[in-house]
C-alpha cells in the first residue's frame, strides 16, 4: 500500500502547482517508498485534511485500493513535531534510520522550484533539517550498522585501517554476501575476488561486483593474500578448515584475517577462531552487533527528543503563524 | 647597583614569578586538556573534537616555556631531582603523543595517554623545589641532552605499552563478539598497532641519541669510568630489544597481538631493570 501511494519526482512536479487550487498557499510533498506526506499551510481556516487525502488518492488512482482510513492527519505544531521526528529518524522502522532526509530535502527543493514553498514552509523545513543535523552531530542516534550487511563492513572498519589496501574474497552467490561485497566496494575496498563451485556463477558474480573470478579448486591458495572472506555456500563439509587457514597463516604477512560465514550449514570451521590473527563471524554474531547498535540508538532517544523540544520552542518563538498554531489548525 | 644589574634583578624576579605561576597552572592545564579529550572520546562533543589538538599544542608551548624558564633561572636543565624529572616526563609523554597523533591522524586515544602526563605533572608541581646549587656535572649541556633524550625514550616506551594495552582490549572485544565502549570509541586495530609502532620507533631513536650522548660525555664527566656499568648495559639491552622488535615487525615476523604483548613485556622489563639497577647497582649515575 505504501508503494501504491509513492509519488515519483515527475509526479510530484505535476501535483505541486495544483495545490493552490485546493486552497493551499504553501505546500511540500515528501514521498518515498515507506511514506508519502503532504505538508500544507493555508489561510483558509476551514480547509479540511480530508479533501487533501482525497486529492492524493485520486492523483494516484488508488481510491479503491487504499482506503482513506490508511491516511492520518495532523494540525498545528504537531505537524512540526512529526516532521522533526521523521528528519531525526525517530519515526523510522529502525530508530535513527534517517535515509528519508534526502527525500525531505528533495521534496522541499521541488516545492521551492514550483513556487509553492513559502516562508512558513521554509521556516518549518529549515528548522527540521537543523534539528536533524544537531541530532546527528551531538548524539549517536544514527550511528552503527542496523543491517547484517552493513554490520560486516562496520566490523571490517574496526579492524582494518585503509580498506583500499585490502583484498576480499567472496565465496558463493548469496544475496546478503553480495550486498556486503557491494557495501565494501562503496567504501573503496581494494581488490575483490569471487569464486563459486560452478565456474559460470563465479564469472557472473565477479562481473556483478566488478571483481576477478578465481577457480574454486585453487581459492585456498590465495588465502595468504586475502584480508576478508565472505562466504555463503550451501555446502558440507567445511570448505575452509582450521588447517587450511593455519597453512595460509604460515606464509601470510598481511596481518589480520576477517572471516564472515553466512553459509547454512557453516562453510568455515568454527575452530578457526582459535587462531591468533583470525576473527570469525557468522549471522548470529553479526545480528548481535546490529542489536547492540539498535540498543545504543534507543538510548539516545531522550537526548534527541530534547533537541526536538528545543527546536519546537524556537519555532513557536519565531513569530506568526507558529506562535498561533499550538492549539489551532493550519 | 648599576642599571644593568637592576635590569638583571628585575628579570630574575619576573622569571621567578613566571615559574611559580606556571608551576601552579600546568597541572590545571593538563587536567583541562584531559577533560577536553575525555569529552570528545566519551561524549563526541563537536567543540571538544575541534579544539583538543590546538589545546594540546598550547599546553606543550606553555610547558616548554616553564622548563626553559627553570633552566635559565637555576642554571641547569630541570632533570636534577625526581619532581623535575616527573615534569620532564610529563612533557615527554605529551610531545611523543602529539607526534603520534599527527602521524597517525587518530585523536581518540589522547584521553588515556595524557592522563599519564597529568599525573606526572601533578606530582611534580606538588613536590618540586627550586634548587640552584647542584653538582657542576649537572650543568653540562651533554648532561641535559643525555637525560632529556633518555626521558623521551622511556616516555615513548611507556606510550607504546599503553597502545599495546589498548590494542589488546579492543582485540579481545572483537574476538569475544562484544561491542561496548571500547569497540565503539577506540581507533581500529591496525591504527592502534601503527601508533604502537610509531612509539617504539621514537623510543629507539631517542634512546639512540641518549646512549650516544652519554657515551660521548662519559669520559669527560667521569674520567677512567668503565663502559661495563650496569646501567649502561641495562640501557643498551633495552635499546637492543626494541631494535630487534622493530626489525621483526618490518619483516612481518611479528604482527598484531604478539607484537603488542611483546611491547608490554618489553616495557615491564625496561621498568623493572631500570628500577633494580638504580636501586642496587649503578654508582656513577648517582649525581646527588
Amino acid at each position: 500500500m505504501l508503494e501504491e501511494a509513492f509519488f515519483s519526482e515527475a509526479e510530484v512536479r505535476a501535483v505541486l502547482p495544483e495545490l493552490k487550487s485546493l486552497g493551499i498557499s504553501q505546500g511540500v510533498l515528501v514521498s518515498s517508498f515507506d511514506r508519502t506526506e503532504l505538508y500544507a499551510y493555508s489561510d483558509q481556516v476551514d480547509l479540511l485534511c480530508d479533501s487533501l487525502v482525497y486529492f492524493l488518492r485520486k492523483k494516484k488512482s488508488i481510491e479503491t485500493k487504499v482506503p482513506a482510513t490508511n491516511f492520518f492527519s495532523m494540525y498545528g505544531t504537531h505537524v512540526a513535531e512529526h516532521l522533526f521526528n521523521v528528519a531525526t529518524g525517530l519515526d523510522s522502522m529502525i530508530v535513527g534510520d534517517n535515509h528519508v532526509l534526502a527525500q525531505i530535502r528533495a521534496g522541499f527543493e521541488l516545492a521551492r522550484q514550483a513556487g509553492v514553498a513559502g516562508p512558513v514552509m521554509k521556516k518549518l523545513f529549515d528548522t527540521a533539517l537543523r534539528g536533524s543535523e544537531r541530532a546527528c552531530d551531538t548524539t549517536a542516534i544514527s550511528e552503527g550498522a542496523i543491517s547484517v550487511s552493513n554490520a560486516a563492513v562496520e566490523l571490517a572498519q574496526h579492524i582494518f585501517d585503509d580498506l583500499k589496501r585490502k583484498t576480499t574474497l567472496v565465496i558463493g552467490t548469496g544475496e546478503t554476501v553480495q550486498l556486503m561485497a557491494q557495501y565494501l566496494k562503496e567504501r573503496g575496498i581494494g581488490v575483490l575476488y569471487a569464486t563459486h563451485s560452478t565456474a559460470e556463477k563465479a564469472e557472473t558474480l565477479a562481473n556483478t561486483l566488478g571483481g576477478v573470478a578465481i577457480p574454486f579448486e585453487v581459492f585456498r591458495d590465495e588465502l595468504p593474500n586475502i584480508d576478508i572472506v565472505l562466504s555463503s555456500l550451501q555446502a558440507a563439509p567445511f570448505i575452509l578448515s582450521k588447517q587450511d587457514i593455519k597453512n595460509a597463516e604460515r606464509i601470510r604477512t598481511r596481518g589480520t584475517l576477517l572471516l564472515i560465514d553466512l553459509g547454512m550449514p557453516h562453510n568455515i570451521d568454527p575452530f578457526a577462531t582459535e587462531l591468533e590473527q583470525v576473527f570469525l563471524y557468522d549471522l548470529d554474531t553479526l545480528a548481535t552487533l546490529v542489536g547492540e547498535n539498535i540498543s545504543r540508538r534507543r538510548a539516545e532517544l531522550p537526548r534527541v527528543q530534547a533537541i526536538i523540544a528545543e527546536e519546537l520552542a524556537r519555532l513557536e518563538r519565531s513569530g506568526k503563524p507558529w506562535n498561533l498554531l499550538k492549539q489551532s489548525r493550519t | 647597583m648599576s642599571k644593568f644589574q637592576q635590569k638583571l634583578r628585575h628579570q630574575k624576579g619576573v622569571r621567578a614569578i613566571l615559574i611559580t605561576v606556571l608551576n601552579i597552572a600546568l597541572p590545571l592545564l593538563y587536567f583541562a586538556l584531559v577533560w577536553t579529550y575525555g569529552k570528545s572520546f566519551f561524549r563526541d562533543l563537536p567543540w571538544a573534537k575541534r579544539t583538543r589538538s590546538t589545546f594540546l599544542f598550547v599546553v606543550l608551548a606553555i610547558h616548554f616555556i616553564f622548563l626553559l624558564a627553570r633552566t635559565v633561572s637555576f642554571g641547569h636543565p630541570p632533570v636534577t631531582s625526581i619532581p623535575e624529572i616527573l615534569s620532564m616526563l610529563a612533557f615527554s609523554v605529551s610531545v611523543t603523543y602529539s607526534v603520534i597523533e599527527r602521524r597517525s591522524k587518530a585523536k581518540e586515544t589522547g584521553y588515556f595517554i595524557l592522563n599519564i602526563a597529568f599525573f606526572f605533572q601533578l606530582f611534580s608541581s606538588i613536590f618540586i623545589r627550586d634548587v640552584s646549587a647542584v653538582p657542576e656535572i649537572m650543568k653540562s649541556v651533554w648532561f641535559g641532552l643525555h637525560v632529556s633524550d633518555a626521558l623521551l625514550g622511556y616516555a615513548s616506551i611507556t606510550i607504546s605499552a599503553a597502545y599495546g594495552l589498548l590494542y589488546l582490549m579492543l582485540y579481545h572485544e572483537i574476538k569475544a563478539h562484544r561491542f561496548g565502549v571500547i569497540y565503539k570509541k577506540l581507533p581500529n586495530l591496525e591504527t592502534l598497532e601503527r601508533m604502537n609502532f610509531i612509539a617504539i620507533n621514537l623510543a629507539f631513536i631517542f634512546l639512540s641519541v641518549a646512549i650516544i650522548a652519554g657515551v660521548a660525555w662519559l669520559p669527560m664527566a667521569f674520567p677512567g669510568h668503565s663502559y661495563a656499568d650496569p646501567k649502561l648495559i641495562g640501557t643498551a639491552s633495552i635499546w637492543l630489544m626494541y631494535g630487534v622488535g622493530i626489525i621483526s615487525r618490518m619483516r612481518g615476523l611479528l604482527r598484531g597481538r604478539s607484537l603488542m604483548v611483546l611491547s608490554i613485556c618489553a616495557f615491564g622489563v625496561a621498568a623493572f631493570s631500570m628500577t633494580l639497577i638504580n636501586l642496587f647497582f649503578s654508582d656513577f649515575h648517582r649525581f646527588n
